[in-house]
């Protein structure tokens, strides 16, 4: 059972990216807006599910990305995901909690995500990053508040 | 004892680990020169195979039930679904009217007896903002093949060529380059940072300033002439011996742009 949770994950997670390929590709047209709905999950990942089984999903998400959607050698965006996960655990267990850390937290990932974008160009990008993370962010504090609601603490 | 046993620290190996591991493949497929994302790519291509249009007409007089019904109610059903089809037909024809204009265009700019000239469509855009097109090694695209617009302006170059789907990098790349060549023979490499085309002049033959058009050339590895850049609006100026302009992108590629893809014969 826990294998088959493992595998569905795998192949929810091959879903995202190819949402997220296709929505963008769809919002091409309209500058600093892109979802990034992969982000959000790593994000969340790092923040709240860091375990040694996303480590397998993240790198076959990976391998999915640059297999189908990227020019890129195989295992190399398997390595930002990692490391943006690793990175951002280290500094959340570290650092103290609050919207402001977790967003810069946020942007951060995002700068590592968009690395390609941003090394090619300085300057502009980093506001644009800044920009398309609202939203972005705003998902994640969605997805964070329904996914970790405490059943058991809420008042009645 | 206890200190040594500690899970969080067990989490950051298993994504050392799993770090290790990528880099390992990655090694692997640079060494191998891209055969193993390849050899992969194309495994995978073959248990997730392209989906196909099914185009199935449902015809709602087929049914059994409405056999029993009268027939005038089978006479609406059919009515409707004639309607529905003329309809159909009709969408599809004006689609067809104005895809048949932008191809005459090309047809136009273009020599087809020197050249291929095929018609493609974006899939995704990827992360680092190139887009991937349908049609790869199945219609022998290579790379450095030419993508022009329907003036047959030069708009991307083909970098990466897979089964069935390519990767191309346009203007709006920032990592976009390509040589050019003008009437004089003198050579350019026009660069892009996405919001702007930098021309470089490389070798400069002649000091003449009425350029106009900067082209392709099939000493570059390109299907040659094919416009790049028109400077013939733009105020030019050569000093020690080099040709420096910028001038602004007026280009937007999205997922409805008509792209074309330009092979040599």
């Amino acid at each position: 059972m826990k294998f088959l949770r493992k595998i569905l994950l795998i192949f929810l997670t091959f879903l995202l990216i190819f949402t997220e390929a296709r929505v963008n590709t769809l919002l091409s047209d309209i500058d600093y807006i892109e979802m990034l709905p992969f982000l959000i999950y790593i994000f969340y990942v790092s923040l709240y599910s860091f375990s040694s089984g996303s480590s397998l999903v993240l790198v076959l998400s990976g391998f999915y990305f640059d297999l189908f959607l990227t020019d890129n050698f195989l295992g190399y965006t398997s390595i930002k995901f990692l490391l943006i996960c690793t990175i951002i655990h280290y500094l959340y267990t570290r650092l103290s909690s609050g919207i402001v850390t977790e967003f810069t937290l946020f942007y951060l990932s995002a700068l590592i995500y968009k690395f390609e974008v941003i090394s090619s160009s300085l300057g502009i990008n980093f506001i644009y990053i800044i920009i398309i993370c609202l939203p972005n962010y705003f998902l994640f504090k969605i997805l964070a508040s329904t996914l970790r609601r405490d059943v058991f603490s809420t008042k009645i | 004892m206890i200190d040594n046993y500690n899970p969080n620290k067990r989490k950051y190996v298993y994504y050392f680990l799993a770090i290790l591991l990528s880099l390992t493949v990655l090694t692997i497929d640079v060494f191998s020169e891209k055969n193993l994302s390849r050899y992969l790519s194309e495994q995978l291509n073959a248990v997730f195979p392209e989906p196909e249009v099914i185009n199935n007409n449902f015809n709602f007089t087929s049914l059994s039930i409405f056999k029993t019904k009268s027939n005038l109610i089978n006479e609406n059903i059919r009515l409707k679904n004639e309607v529905i089809e003329l309809r159909k037909l009709k969408i599809e024809n004006e689609k067809l009217r104005e895809e048949n204009k932008s191809n005459n265009l090309v047809v136009k700019e273009v020599d087809t007896s020197t050249y291929n000239i095929l018609e493609s469509s974006i899939i995704f855009k990827t992360p680092s903002e190139e887009y991937l097109i349908s049609g790869g090694e199945n219609i022998n695209l290579k790379v450095k093949d030419l993508v022009i617009d329907e003036s047959s302006y030069v708009v991307g170059v083909v970098s990466n060529v897979r089964q069935n789907r390519s990767i191309i990098s346009t203007l709006e790349n920032a990592n976009f380059s390509i040589q050019g060549i003008d009437k004089y023979g003198n050579e350019y490499l026009i660069t892009s940072d996405s919001e702007s085309l930098l021309i470089n002049s490389v070798k400069l033959r002649s000091t003449n300033t009425d350029i106009k058009l900067i082209y392709t050339d099939v000493s570059f590895g390109h299907p040659g002439q094919f416009p790049i850049v028109d400077l013939s609006t733009i105020p030019i100026t050569i000093s020690n011996d080099k040709l420096r302009v910028q001038i602004p992108i007026d280009f937007s590629l999205s997922y409805f742009s008509n792209l074309y893809l330009v092979q040599t014969k």
